[in-house]
């Protein structure tokens, strides 16, 4: 892992566990974006699993007594074992967070894998908003295509990229290749 | 003879809307062939076949490609030339010394394909790569702002894409759904409305914007003043 990288997720992940032991979880959707930066830039899979994980938390904890007790040490111990250079068991840490919450029962199952594919299409359709086209967010994400453009389209992006298209004269020569 | 390259953006996007069946009579309407690449054939019909969610537009895709309406270009050349210009594109934006990787093969390869056929334009509805090709330093400025991150350019890499891409027009689904609309294809659905036409307009390209077409709301109202609305 790059040391940028490894050194933003380890920032993001201690200030997750502050935010959480502080009952301050609208501050998640926050930190989600932050690294969802990172993520454009070197399009790593480790910054993509956390934007996806903390912004999927911030979707199924609305206050501190929805927050599993598992959660907290698993994110201590990822912060752990990142700082070791520990992947394998950071990874492992990081992946159970949202294991067990799924595991708690079949309905909350369900509801997480829509809670994670929603937050992935989201954290997606941020790394559009920053400038990495969409195809290659579908396949960095590992995300359909077809998804991305249904949610992407709903959303004000494209009115705010602010770049002038000379669409008149687009239309003109699309006219002159029907004449 | 003439022709068109479709990237996966505005096949989806028709597909969305229901819009497929516009493809052919449009088609010949241009006199010419309707293109797409091996890698784009895989988003729109192989990815989507091997999913339950879009399934069905799938095989509405495949039915366009099977009846002829879309050929498949295809030659180990256009593969060799669009991993290569894959590369390049990105090797053109850097951000703490790390090039950022902004688009992705299916797309490249239309812009290949576009300028190995000496195609008239590539249709593209996405709307980095149709920057990239139109405007490079508006990319590096709009991700500059967004990621609060100095952006270099690798001048020796831009010079070399932009000597790849010149003469590359790109169009989106919003100007071919345009020149359909003013060819009279979508006659039958000027109903008994107050205002039939423009209702229709609104209907067509809002639909085209809401399912990712990169459209802004004031071309629309360019378009639509245009069209005397």
């Amino acid at each position: 892992m790059e040391p940028t990288i490894k050194k933003e997720i380890i920032d993001i992940l201690k200030q997750t566990i502050v935010v959480i032991e502080e009952d301050r979880l609208y501050k998640l959707r926050e930190l989600s974006s932050q690294i969802i930066k990172t993520a454009s830039v070197y399009q790593d899979k480790e910054s993509i699993s956390v934007a996806v994980t903390i912004y999927s938390l911030s979707k199924i904890y609305k206050g501190k007594d929805d927050v599993d007790n598992f959660v907290l040490p698993h994110l201590t111990d990822a912060v752990k074992a990142l700082e070791k250079n520990n992947l394998i068991r950071y990874e492992a840490e990081m992946q159970h967070i949202i294991k067990d919450i799924s595991e708690k029962d079949e309905k909350t199952k369900f509801y997480v894998q829509e809670v994670l594919q929603r937050a992935e299409i989201k954290k997606g359709s941020n790394m559009f908003e920053y400038g990495i086209s969409m195809g290659q967010v579908a396949e960095t994400l590992n995300i359909s295509m077809w998804d991305l453009m249904d949610y992407i389209g709903k959303t004000r992006i494209v009115d705010e990229f602010n770049y002038k298209t000379n669409v008149k004269s687009k239309i003109e020569f699309t006219r002159g290749l029907f004449k | 003879m003439k022709a068109l390259v479709f990237d996966t953006g505005p096949l989806i996007n028709l597909a969305l809307n229901n819009l497929l069946w516009v493809v052919e009579p449009l088609k010949k309407r241009f006199k010419g062939k309707f293109y797409i690449t091996p890698a784009v054939r895989n988003e729109l019909v192989e990815k989507p076949l091997a999913t339950k969610r879009y399934k069905l537009e799938a095989l509405q895709i495949l039915k366009l490609i099977e009846d002829g309406v879309f050929d498949i270009y295809e030659s180990e050349e256009l593969k060799e030339k669009s991993l290569s210009l894959l590369k390049l594109s990105n090797s053109i934006l850097k951000a703490d010394e790390n090039y950022i990787k902004n688009v992705q093969f299916a797309e490249i390869e239309a812009i290949v394909a576009t300028k190995m056929l000496n195609a008239d334009a590539v249709v593209i509805d996405e709307f980095v790569t149709r920057a990239l090709i139109e405007n490079p330093l508006g990319v590096k400025d709009r991700m500059q702002k967004k990621l609060h991150k100095a952006m270099k350019i690798d001048d020796n890499n831009l010079e070399e894409f932009k000597k790849q891409v010149s003469g590359i027009i790109v169009i989106r689904s919003f100007e071919l759904i345009t020149i359909a609309y003013e060819k009279g294809l979508f006659k039958e659905y000027y109903l008994d409305l107050k205002n039939p036409k423009e209702t229709l307009l609104d209907g067509l390209f809002w639909g085209i914007k809401l399912n990712g077409c990169s459209v802004t709301e004031q071309e629309i109202a360019e378009i639509k003043k245009l069209e005397g609305f």
